[in-house]
């Protein structure tokens, strides 16, 4: 069987993805400032929101960002075992659990959403994180929720008018 | 006075954008302009937020009564401080009460410990033996301490805690021949027999080192202490005109004098051999021959032996994980305490008003663990000298309209700083304690009516933010 060339997936080559990246305080968001310190390029696409604990960050937060357009959301912690409020990066993956059952239930791939450990001392460890995260998000195109909820503004913008 | 320092944030625009995109400038600065205007909108919701007083006790308690513990009392008592120590042994004294001797001074281990346990009683300090702790309750200048003295239950309040509790020797099993021939002992029970006069017809030792340390089973990092402590033994026994082997895997000697001690033990005869591999140790009844695969030679040496000492590492002590629980102090990789920063914080822990001094948060030898006892000392009397504590505002709070006291905010703290209150007659409400609130902020993930949210980053900042990045 010949297949039609026209269900070849569209390429995503020139999409620029929007990521939100939550870093805790203690690990991950000092991990960023690292890899600034040491110059250590990745590319532009993502965001940081400081939090101070990875545990903090609710489902609302991400889907909030994902409703709001984001192409793809980062939760970056502190590892298991020195995670500055002990317990604090074990909640962010029970959370990060939840988070991606709801994500997926209105339909956005999983692979859009990322937990990581990032000690404050792995500067490239964030840099690559960041790097892989934005080409495999890149890959995936635009989030599928970002033209519903687009949309969906628009409409309540027009009726507001 | 001047602007309320939470009215303050920082778009970080050069670590996390200038510095990380050099070669894009376009985009750069188009985050650039996101990050500001993130920023912005953050700025804009926030609230002025002030510190908090709350009055401290002076009192200190030390866990553990090794050499570590005592020091640190006696420092902190000459400052004028209440000290009590908790041991829980009949006596004070931990592993040095038993050294033969302790290098760099060669002087016995009791005759240290006994004129330190002289000085601190001397001090008005107290030691607590034969004690268990049960629980510990409060924070930063209001502990309070339940203990089990002899079936006896006691209590008091104190300002810090210190950690001095120590390690527990790697115990060896079966390997080695241990448990099965009699001459196998381990560096402790040497010192014992040293202590003891107890070393009769020996002409040949070897000592293994790094058993249950550096990878091999116990401790994955070295123990600090056994190759000094090996080559003082050596010395010793050279002495009495014995044949000494270090069996090694590197000798590692990096305390003050001790290199100096490792060249006598040279030019007295030790030999120091590098070793790879399992010993093999064979004899009937006793071991009476130790083989070895040579690190430096392909070939393996075989030495004819009348006592095998095994230089046996350190390794947390059994009951490390309970007090980690107790006092909410974590453990590291290799499961010793673990100290709030390696470099800036060593010998303080995440725990306001709980530090840590001695071989609990590593294995070292005795002038390593008193230089942090003195150095907790003076963190201690820093903390108490003062009549108030400050407590930093990023903490939760609750509206205790939406919140219906269902409780899982204070099921997921493991700080332990919700309580759920009734506050009025059937109505159940979350409690949040500001002083033992650490401000993570994970209670609020864990809220499902919205009603707990954390000062400084509440839901409607992050929102702000987030609007700000996409509107
Ligand atoms: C064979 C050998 C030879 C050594 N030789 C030397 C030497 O020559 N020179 C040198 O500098 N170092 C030497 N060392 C190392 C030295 O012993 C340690 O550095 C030192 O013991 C550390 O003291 P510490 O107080 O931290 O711990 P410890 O000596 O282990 O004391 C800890 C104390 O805490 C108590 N404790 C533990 N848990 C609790 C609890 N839950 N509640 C209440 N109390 C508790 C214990 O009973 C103990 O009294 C040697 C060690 C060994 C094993």
């Amino acid at each position: 069987m010949v297949r039609s060339k026209k269900t070849t997936k569209p390429s995503h080559k020139n999409f620029e993805p929007k990521i939100v990246a939550f870093c805790c305080n203690w690990c991950s968001y000092p991990a960023a400032d690292g890899a600034g310190v040491s110059r250590l390029q990745y590319p532009t696409n993502i965001r940081i929101v400081r939090v101070m604990c990875g545990g903090r960050v609710t489902p609302g937060f991400v889907l909030k960002a994902f409703e709001l357009g984001a192409d793809g959301v980062l939760v970056a912690t502190c590892h298991f075992e020195d995670c500055h409020y002990m317990f604090g990066a074990r909640r962010a993956a029970d959370v990060h659990k939840i988070t991606e059952k709801l994500a997926e239930m209105i339909g956005i791939e999983k692979e859009r959403l990322k937990l990581d450990w990032i000690s404050s001392a792995e500067a490239t460890k964030f840099a690559k994180v960041a790097t892989e995260f934005t080409e495999m998000v890149r890959k995936l195109g635009p989030s599928p929720i970002k033209k519903v909820a687009t949309n969906n503004r628009n409409k309540i913008r027009e009726g507001i008018e | 006075m001047g602007l309320n320092p939470y009215l303050f944030d920082i778009a970080n625009i050069r670590n996390q954008c200038s510095w990380v995109h050099q070669k894009e400038p376009e985009k750069a600065t188009e985050k650039a302009k996101e990050l500001v205007k993130m920023s912005v909108a953050r700025v804009r919701e926030l609230t002025p937020l002030f510190m908090k007083e709350i009055p401290v006790n002076r009192d200190v308690v030390i866990m553990g009564g090794g050499i570590t513990g005592l020091r640190c009392g006696i420092d902190l008592l000459m400052r004028g401080f209440k000290v009590r120590i908790i041991e829980k042994n009949d006596a004070a004294g931990g592993l040095v009460h038993d050294l033969s001797s302790i290098y760099p001074s060669f002087r016995p281990g009791k005759e240290v410990i006994d004129e330190l346990v002289e000085e601190f009683t001397k001090r008005n300090g107290e030691i607590i033996t034969s004690a268990e702790l049960v629980d510990v309750t409060g924070y930063v200048g209001n502990f309070e301490v339940k203990l089990n003295v002899k079936g006896s239950e006691r209590e008091f309040l104190v300002g810090a805690i210190v950690l001095a509790t120590g390690s527990q020797l790697y115990n060896p099993g079966e390997r080695f021949g241990y448990g099965r021939f009699p001459n196998v002992i381990t560096n402790m029970e040497l010192e014992k027999r040293i202590r003891a006069n107890d070393i009769k017809d020996v002409q040949s030792v070897v000592f293994v080192q790094c058993v249950g340390s550096r990878g091999d089973d116990g401790n994955p990092g070295c123990s600090r202490y056994c190759c000094q402590a090996a080559i003082k033994e050596a010395i010793h026994l050279r002495e009495q005109g014995i044949d000494v082997t270090i069996l090694n895997r590197g000798v590692r000697v990096y305390s003050k004098g001790a290199e100096r001690m490792y060249r006598k033990a040279r030019e007295l005869g030790v030999l120091f051999l590098p070793y790879e591999g399992e010993p093999e140790i064979t004899g009937t009844g006793r071991a009476e021959q130790i083989t070895v695969p040579s690190a430096d030679l392909d070939a393996e040496i075989s030495i004819p032996v009348d006592l095998i000492i095994l230089s046996v590492g350190m390794v947390p002590a059994e009951d490390s994980l309970r007090l980690s629980e107790l006092f909410k102090v974590p453990r590291g990789p290799d499961k010793f305490f673990l100290e709030r920063h390696s470099k800036f914080g060593p010998v303080e822990t995440t725990v306001e008003g709980v530090f840590l001094c001695g071989c609990c948060q590593f294995p070292q030898d005795i002038g390593d663990s008193i230089s942090q006892a003195s150095a907790v000392a003076s963190k201690v009397a820093a903390l108490l000298s003062r009549d108030k504590i400050t407590l930093a505002p990023i903490t939760s709070a609750v509206d205790e309209v939406y919140c219906r006291g269902c409780g899982r905010c204070a099921e997921v703290c493991e700080f332990h700083a919700i309580e759920i209150i009734e506050k009025e007659k059937g109505i159940y409400v979350a409690q949040v304690n500001e002083a033992l609130c650490k401000g993570c902020g994970t209670c609020v993930a864990a809220c499902p009516t919205g009603a707990i949210d954390l000062k400084h980053f509440m839901s409607e900042q992050i929102k702000a933010q987030l609007e700000a990045l996409f509107g």
